[in-house]
């Protein structure tokens, strides 16, 4: 967020009423989005909700029955070469060719993209972890090998745009968080913006800096999710909720009074729950106790969702 | 933008590591070598009972008789008339023609092995872009800064050139295989110019025979190419073509009686017949062939950049 913040670019993919109809039925609907340069955007929804065909359509493997794609500024279907030229992606599961050495299939997608060295390869399959095994043939990698060759292959040609579809499928819980880190990090240092999809809650919640729910084939919420993984929601039972604002405010943020049951709600990082627990005591107030519940995307999602369970 | 070069090296790698394709190689070298084999033991049992002269004048009998029953302004009246020239010309000359058991006549013999090339190209255009969707990896061949038809095309000059590539193995076979096992005699071959009869080796003969061959594995790759790419299954692609291979010159001898019959695709898919000047139907020529080929090529072309381009990739 930090990065979006301090860039406040233009956005690098613009999605403008992108609908696909087949045989009368949506299975996308008027999707509009705007995604930022640095921003790792989640794209989130149960099985079947049309994750997939979203994707297809952003990389041009399926026509819009309506709408555009604009990546870079560019149209995607009206200068296909140009504008894919900036995207890397893995679309559903990453199928690579089998029987070809993984470095062979590297050589391969390298080759149809302009300018990418030989030691750029190197320097991804560095970045990817498979160094040891980048000559073996593909047949012989596990799942989670798989996935790695596949964002090697959709990095190599520096895309300011990465589009990962359930990238942590079949990836073990290690393997997930190393993975967090790595899109964590080309986001922030190379301010790719990545668009990931997940039917995963905790996912999602995890490595995202904003979250777009579909489900149905629409759109049905966009929202920031880093203030609510950072953050804790703290409730503070005082004698005066009021004073006990005036207090509180210079420290944190969103403070609220809720005079029925006399206490004070906010949001703050735990560090800093004794500091304000000090300042209270310091100021002649009594302090009842202090609870924290922490606000989970989960709460959000099954708010917007009717109740309704995600995957 | 992306070199076309590039493309075809892709495309090339990934069909030349197959296993499939290594198998092929080792068949068509282990087909030669057989025949090579039977060849030569038939020959060392059988030899020629007759005289070369007496096979040439069996032959012009042949032609003549058939001549007379020729329309005098067909092709095939005139590659007659050419035969009849030549095999007089070798008589009164006394040049045998190649001889059995002869390293040339073995180099003639690997002709009837060609249709293993047609087979290998039909199989190799019929995965090409078939594979790639029943894999799944035609997505993310689709998603690079090349255009469809591009991707389209790499993949069929890649495998026309693997055709010529598995027509010039046999070929090289045959010769290497030949020169082990036969006796490499000189032998003449003739043929009838404005300049009348020019003699030369026979090696120029059978290269035209393996060129003109190759018209028919180009027609028969692009019927595979097509049906692969209009209905992305390795299988069906494969079995409709050979089907119409090895039942479509029959179609054609069947209806041959019917004027329209020479408007039939596979009427003109051996062009080896205007070499035999044994020619399947009335009022054929090269160029009407070449024609009718033209326009059932475009038609393959047409409905495969169309399906490509244009279709959902949804798999
Ligand atoms: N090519 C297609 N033709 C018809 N229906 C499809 C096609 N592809 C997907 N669908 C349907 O569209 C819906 C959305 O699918 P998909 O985009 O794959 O969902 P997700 O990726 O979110 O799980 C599903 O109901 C699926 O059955
Ligand atoms: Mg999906």
């Amino acid at each position: 967020m930090e990065v979006g913040k301090v860039m406040e670019h233009k956005p690098v993919v613009q999605l403008k009423g992108l609908t696909k109809t087949i045989k009368k039925k949506h299975l996308v609907r008027d999707i509009h989005l705007d995604l930022l340069p640095g921003e790792v955007f989640g794209f989130l929804g149960p099985n079947g909700a049309g994750k997939t065909t979203t994707i297809r359509m952003m990389v041009g493997l399926m026509k819009p029955s309506q709408g555009q794609v604009l990546i870079d500024g560019t149209d995607l279907h009206a200068n296909f070469e140009k504008a894919i030229g900036e995207v890397g992606a893995i679309v559903e599961n990453p199928e690579l060719y089998n029987y070809l050495s993984g470095y062979k299939n590297l050589i391969h997608f390298s080759r149809m993209h302009k300018s990418v060295t030989k030691e750029r390869i190197h320097e991804v399959i560095k970045q990817v972890g498979l160094e040891n095994r980048i000559h073996e043939k593909v047949k012989t990698y596990s799942l989670g090998m798989r996935q790695r060759l596949g964002l090697a292959q959709a990095l190599l040609h520096r895309p300011k745009f990465l589009i990962l579809d359930e990238p942590t499928n079949g990836l073990d819980p290690a393997g997930i968080r190393e993975f967090r880190h790595y899109l964590r990090k080309i986001a922030r240092e190379e301010g790719v913006s990545i668009f990931v999809s997940s039917h995963l809650l905790s996912e999602i919640e995890l490595m995202c800096d904003r979250v777009g729910i579909i489900q149905q084939g629409e759109l049905i919420d966009v929202r920031n999710i880093s203030d609510s993984v950072t953050d804790m929601q703290w409730s503070i039972d005082v004698d005066s909720p009021k004073k006990a604002k005036q207090i509180l405010v210079d420290i944190v943020s969103d403070v609220e009074v809720n005079a029925e049951e006399s206490s004070v709600q906010f949001n703050a990082e735990k560090d800093l729950i004794p500091e304000v627990n000090k300042k209270l005591v310091e100021s002649g107030l009594l302090v009842y106790g202090i609870a924290s519940r922490k606000t989970t995307l989960e709460d959000e999602f099954l708010k917007v969702t009717g109740g309704e369970q995600v995957g | 933008m992306v070199k076309w070069f590039k493309l075809f090296q892709n495309e090339w790698m990934k069909l030349i590591r197959k296993k499939s394709t290594l198998v092929m190689i080792g068949l068509l070298f282990f087909a030669v070598a057989v025949m090579g084999g039977i060849l030569k033991w038939d020959s060392m049992k059988n030899p020629s009972q007759q005289s070369w002269e007496q096979t040439v004048q069996r032959e012009v009998a042949q032609y003549s008789k058939t001549k007379q029953a020729v329309d005098p302004s067909s092709y095939q009246y005139e590659r007659l008339e050419e035969q009849l020239q030549t095999s007089q010309y070798r008589l009164e000359n006394d040049l045998p023609p190649v001889q059995k058991g002869s390293f040339w006549w073995f180099v003639e013999q690997s002709q009837n092995l060609i249709s293993f090339i047609t087979l290998f190209s039909i199989i190799a255009a019929a995965g090409i872009v078939a594979t790639e969707f029943s894999t799944g990896t035609i997505k993310l061949l689709a998603i690079r800064p090349v255009s469809r038809w591009k991707i389209l095309y790499s993949k069929y000059i890649t495998t026309i050139v693997y055709g010529f590539f598995m027509l010039g193995l046999l070929f090289l076979f045959a010769v290497v295989i030949g020169a082990v096992l036969f006796p490499v005699e000189s032998a003449v071959a003739l043929n009838v110019t404005d300049n009348g009869i020019i003699e030369s080796t026979p090696l120029w003969g059978y290269l035209q025979w393996y060129l003109y061959s190759f018209v028919g594995i180009v027609l028969f790759t692009t019927l595979a190419f097509m049906i692969s790419t209009v209905f992305r299954s390795n299988a069906l692609a494969i079995g409709i073509t050979m089907f119409l291979m090895f039942t479509g010159s029959q179609v054609v001898f069947l209806l041959s009686r019917y004027e329209w019959a020479k408007y039939l695709l596979f009427a003109h898919t051996d062009f080896t017949q205007y070499i035999t000047a044994n020619i399947m139907m009335k009022g054929l020529s090269p160029t009407f062939s070449l024609s009718i080929l033209a326009i059932y090529f475009i038609g393959f072309h047409v409905l495969s950049y169309i399906t490509f381009t244009k279709r959902d990739i949804a798999v």
